[in-house]
């Protein structure tokens, strides 16, 4: 199984875009869910210090985030990730989608279960291994 | 005895008057009754059209406070784009789980 993150900072929630930003600053790191534990585990403390500390606190480059931050490197990727979450009609946080199908809010794991059993005995998907390949 | 037979024939006047009375009355009674029932039962009729058509205003009003669908359609499949988005697990991985997110 494979994770994918896409940034959906909701206007709603000022602080949510420069975490954002922050998070994709520690992802050109290779430290981007390392960073994202972070900002979970110290919920709304996002001043520019916080961001930075954090970075320090996993082991980032932090001269080389605070650019990427102060640039705001990847505003451009977030916008699209926004303007790709807006086309497909979302509306709230978080969203998630198993191979395309929609579950929307915090879902029970009873969900997720069904729509992945559902998703690996779909015809034309690659039949699920007899032993679970490792890291899935 | 001879003062009882005109009394007697005016009795049977006042009688037979009665009777005509009652009669009448009964009739006019009788119409009166006839007149409210029919009366009733149309407006028995009305109300009961009345009813039916406030229910299907109802049920129109009811149709039309069903707001309508909100966020992405849970009998789709969409492709979600994930090149240079942060992810975690093998690239060749049999399920994609992608979320949208934010981190307030």
């Amino acid at each position: 199984m494979r994770i994918v993150w896409k940034n959906l900072p909701l206007e709603m929630h000022p602080l949510a875009r420069p975490a954002a930003l922050a998070a994709m600053a520690a992802n050109e790191q290779g430290k981007f869910w390392a960073y994202h534990d972070k900002l979970f585990a110290n919920q709304g403390k996002f001043a520019r210090n916080d961001l930075v500390r954090y970075a320090r606190e996993v082991g980032l480059d932090v001269k080389r985030f605070e650019q990427a931050l102060d640039s705001k490197r990847y505003g451009a990727a977030i916008d699209a990730d926004v303007a790709e979450a807006r086309s497909i009609g979302i509306t709230g946080t978080p969203a998630f989608f198993v191979d395309g199908h929609f579950l929307s809010g915090a879902k029970p794991y009873e969900d997720f279960a069904k729509l992945i059993d559902a998703e690996l005995v779909r015809p034309g998907s690659p039949a699920p291994a007899p032993t679970p390949p490792s890291g899935s | 005895m001879s003062s009882g037979a005109p009394a007697s024939g005016s009795l049977g006047y006042v009688i037979v008057a009665g009777i005509v009375i009652l009669i009448v009355l009964a009739a006019i009674g009788w119409h009166e009754a006839r007149r409210l029932r029919t009366d009733l039962q149309d407006r028995l009729g009305q109300i009961d059209s009345r009813v039916t058509q406030l229910q299907g205003r109802l049920e129109d009003i009811a149709k039309a406070a069903v707001p309508p669908r909100r966020g992405p359609d849970p009998n789709r499949v969409y492709s979600v784009r994930t090149d240079g988005a942060p992810s975690v697990g093998p690239a060749t991985a049999p399920i994609v789980i992608a979320e949208f997110s934010d981190f307030q």
